[in-house]
């Protein structure tokens, strides 16, 4: 909760700053914005817990019990290979880290940097399973930066190149609210 | 969660105080709080005994709590460690949750002791967000508490507390932790399965989602999604191999070695596959099987050696 009222204190100023440069705001517009912050908090929140997580961060955390002893374990040196298992590929950790570099750069309010590090994943890394996420927050990023033209063009390819995404309720959502 | 059950084993219950209920406590009248070892030993107390009793259970074992003041009652909220960016690796639902320092905390609603720490945590997150938004909420964390009124420490007592039944604690232990495992499984498939409906035809995160659940021994569940997958692909050998997978992890090994040698026939260069027959005829104490295997998988590739030191080891002669 508190990681999210501070995205959206440092979105904020942004946004507010952004629209201003733009036009004068006149109040009832201004009003519509702060509406539009608490709407983005929420579907922000709503991907990152849609989107995977560093499984070397997870099992660090998981392991952790508490300060109880006797929770080590030896696992068995006979551990099967599990075919096409992400967990274990180089190449997809390699873009989960990048992933989340990314999404923490957004979570810290450095939209600019976010949007430089997600531009390069999708260029990296077109075909990847994750390319959904990164356009995603790609669109979030140039939203909170007060784009909104960018934040709605990035929406309108994700919905039309992924129909079938869960999120895409969420993005119609944002680009009528960015309109 | 364990310090709960085994409190809630040991029939600790929750009882208004007659004499002073903690709704009653205004500045002219005070309440008696139980030390901990007064409650295990009446084995019951109100809210504030309650809230003392799992906070001194939980600070004795390292874990930070606070005390959380509303109107009329008390109820508590422990520290999990785990960093504030974290969150998702404890609920998806946020309101569950209170960040505090950058950290993650639980409620729990201490009464409800005797039922299950789920529904403690739900109860709990449910007073604190409604007190909370209403600015009626009052944190008292133990640790700067304590810089104030330094901890007692009491005399040795007269009487000693009998350990709760294994059985009982074990039970509840049990359920609560198969609560949590589905959830906290729901947590890390749930973007697979988002990826996976966002491009259908790509079946790696469905395969993901399956390998998941046999990893935590949701084998029914990973079997449905390895029917999926082979719906759409029936000759993926990540299917027979993965299948064969989860025979072995329940020591059903003449199953596992079928099911991966299915795989085998349908990619007979992967050394992964072979490895898989090396380690199941391994444990059917077939070792030229096994030895044939390993060999096999590391004529394709040498690396394989390296990575399965422990199963050369193992047939070594």
């Amino acid at each position: 909760m508190k990681q999210l009222l501070m995205l959206v204190l440092l979105i904020m100023p942004v946004v507010n700053l952004a629209a201003e440069q733009q036009q004068p705001a006149p109040a009832e517009k201004l009003e519509s914005g702060n509406v539009f912050k608490g709407f983005l908090q929420k579907v922000w929140g709503k991907f990152k817990s849609l989107s995977p997580k560093d499984p070397r961060q997870t099992h660090k955390v998981v392991v952790v019990t508490a300060g109880v002893r006797g929770a080590e374990t030896t696992s068995s040196i006979l551990e099967p290979y599990w075919k096409d298992d992400q967990t274990s590929d180089e190449q997809f950790l390699q873009q989960l880290q990048a992933f989340a570099s990314a999404q923490e750069q957004i979570d810290k309010g450095e939209l600019a940097s976010a949007v430089t590090s997600l531009q390069a994943f999708v260029t990296q890394w077109p075909s990847s399973s994750l390319k959904p996420n990164a356009e995603f927050a790609l669109a979030m990023a140039y939203g909170g930066q007060g784009d909104k033209q960018k934040s709605i063009q990035v929406f309108n390819q994700f919905v039309q190149e992924y129909p079938e995404h869960p999120l895409v309720a969420d993005a119609k959502s944002v680009i009528k609210a960015l309109k | 969660m364990t310090l709960f059950d085994v409190l809630s084993a040991d029939g600790i219950r929750y009882v208004v105080d007659p004499n002073s209920p903690y709704a009653k406590v205004k500045s002219d009248r005070v309440d008696y709080v139980q030390f901990g070892r007064e409650t295990l030993k009446i084995k019951s107390g109100d809210c504030d005994d309650l809230s003392v009793l799992l906070s001194a259970g939980l600070e004795n074992l390292g874990v930070e709590t606070a005390v959380l003041d509303v109107p009329g009652h008390l109820f508590m909220m422990f520290n999990c460690g785990l960093d504030e960016t974290k969150a998702d690796q404890i609920s998806l639902q946020q309101d569950l949750l209170v960040m505090h320092d950058g950290k993650v905390w639980i409620p729990l609603e201490a009464t409800m002791i005797g039922t299950s720490f789920s529904e403690a945590w739900a109860e709990g997150a449910r007073k604190y967000n409604k007190y909370s938004q209403a600015g009626k909420l009052h944190a008292i964390f133990l640790h700067q508490a304590w810089d104030k009124y330094r901890p007692v420490t009491l005399k040795p007592a007269s009487y000693s507390l009998t350990v709760p039944d294994k059985q009982k604690v074990g039970e509840r232990v049990s359920m609560e932790q198969k609560i949590l495992l589905k959830k906290s499984l729901d947590r890390l498939v749930k973007p697979y399965e988002v990826m996976a409906a966002a491009e259908p035809k790509n079946v790696t995160p469905l395969m993901q989602v399956a390998i998941t659940y046999a990893r935590y021994g949701l084998y029914d569940a990973a079997e449905k999604t390895f029917e999926k997958i082979q719906a759409q692909q029936p000759d993926n050998s990540a299917v027979p191999n993965n299948r064969g997978n989860i025979y072995y992890m329940q020591n059903q090994y003449d199953k596992a070695i079928e099911s991966y040698r299915y795989a085998e026939q349908l990619a007979a260069n992967d050394p992964g596959i072979k490895m898989n027959l090396a380690m199941a005829n391994y444990k059917l104490g077939q070792l030229d099987e096994a030895r044939e295997k390993f060999e096999e998988a590391v004529t394709i590739d040498a690396d394989v050696a390296q990575r399965y030191q422990g199963l050369s080891k193992l047939l070594s002669r």
